[in-house]
């Protein structure tokens, strides 16, 4: 325990605050600029089982803030390199990294084997999505984003309190550290705040930043805390989740001969598009009629959709199960690809 | 009357200052609001309005008093 002996003597934390933060689970979302800064202060401190997730790689425009990184590293993924580093400083954390991108499906069983998150993500779509998924799994999450010198950092949803939809009701996307530009210090600086957040819930100590906002200014050295009260007609459902969070991903199929005896194929081409298909068991109809014709349509029916290029058939089949057409599916092929496909199996 | 009104993140650029001074006829944030909105390029912006470092809710109409101090607060997205 000598390692910690400096921290172990402080009245707030002795042998006892050590053992939470050995106890402790903290999942990171994000291993760019405010990642690499907390890191590896929440490791070097003892903190038991960090989870990192990231699908982003190494890139030579990172290093100049993402400091666990080297050029060396490039191309490779950021928390592999992240957790190389982090198991050399403190042999005794237990890192688990993901080399994959937070989504509505992965987040819900992941949140659930923390106690903490952290965002340290830098979209804004993301953090909605960390949001719901923190308040369906009763975690906290330590907030922190920065635009150019400016920083802001909150924690959300600690002990059912104000979240960052309570915050930010209808937030869209605004510039990234890529497309605003930011310095190096400035990120940390803000990568440190969360850290210091996470460390007092883990310690139990000090204000926690539940429903204030604090916003620093790096260049002028200026703070403002902000109130804000929970929303209390928010509510985030199992349900009101899955709609905005796992929209399945479309994915187009390759055609297979089974598929003109397991059901009907449709045609979503303008009429004039060529080559046309003649074929038993198709249908056209242009994707623009495709709300209004539906009703022509079985709702227990597979149907095969293709178009000239199969983006359109993509929209078609998004469309179509909307509708309650389940068994759509989209085809990969066009419809010059399809017919020859049919022509070399001799269907037509 | 005289309020503060204090700016962060890209609404800093839009005003082209941290905070200034304005002597206003309105008498509530929604009118407040319609003459930013109207007089300058900031609806691509998502922003929140706190009136002396408390945050509104979102259709919240407050009445403005001498002295407020209203800030414009975008979420940001960098980390």
């Amino acid at each position: 325990m000598n390692r910690y002996q400096r921290q172990i003597i402080l009245p707030q934390l002795e042998e006892n605050g050590q053992q939470k933060l050995a106890d402790a689970r903290v999942l990171v979302i994000g291993a760019g600029g405010l990642g690499c800064a907390l890191l590896p202060y929440l490791n070097a401190s003892g903190v038991g089982t960090i989870g990192i997730i990231d699908g982003d790689t190494i890139e030579e425009s990172n290093l100049h803030r993402q400091i666990l990184y080297s050029p060396e590293t490039i191309g490779l993924y950021k928390v592999d390199v992240a957790k190389n580093f982090l198991q050399n400083q403190n042999p005794d954390s237990k890192i688990k990294v993901y080399p994959e991108y937070l989504d509505g499906k992965n987040a819900i069983s992941l949140f659930e084997e923390y106690d903490l998150i952290v965002d340290a993500t830098d979209r804004i779509g993301v953090r909605y999505l960390i949001n719901d998924a923190a308040v369906l799994t009763e975690k906290p999450v330590i907030y922190g984003s920065i635009h150019r010198f400016e920083g802001q950092i909150s924690v959300f949803n600690y002990k059912n309190g104000p979240t960052y939809r309570c915050l930010f009701p209808k937030a869209t996307e605004t510039p990234s550290c890529a497309e605003a530009g930011v310095l190096g210090t400035s990120v940390g600086f803000i990568g440190m705040l969360q850290a210091q957040e996470v460390m007092k819930m883990i310690l139990g100590i000090g204000n926690v930043l539940s429903g204030k906002l604090l916003m620093y200014n790096t260049l002028t050295a200026t703070q403002h805390e902000f109130e804000f009260r929970k929303n209390e007609n928010l509510k985030i459902t199992e349900d009101f989740y899955k709609k905005a969070h796992c929209k399945p991903d479309l994915k187009a199929l390759s055609f297979k001969s089974e598929m003109l005896e397991k059901g009907v194929f449709i045609d979503v081409r303008e009429l004039e598009e060529q080559p046309r298909i003649q074929k038993s068991n198709l249908l056209t109809i242009p994707v623009s009629l495709l709300k209004e014709k539906n009703e022509i349509l079985d709702k227990h029916e597979s149907y095969y959709v293709f178009c000239q290029s199969g983006k359109r058939a993509l929209s078609a089949v998004k469309l179509l199960n909307e509708l309650g057409f389940k068994n759509a599916k989209a085809l990969k092929e066009g419809a010059i690809q399809l017919k020859k496909k049919l022509w070399e199996k001799e269907i037509i | 009357m005289k309020i503060t009104l204090k700016y962060f993140g890209q609404l800093v650029d839009v005003f082209g200052n941290h905070e200034e001074q304005r002597t206003i006829k309105f008498a509530t944030t929604t009118e407040l609001l319609k003459h930013l909105k109207e007089n300058n390029a900031i609806s691509h912006i998502p922003f929140q309005l706190a009136i002396n470092q408390k945050l509104l809710d979102n259709e919240d109409s407050v009445e403005l008093n001498e002295g407020d101090v209203v800030a414009l607060l975008p979420p940001f997205a960098g980390g």
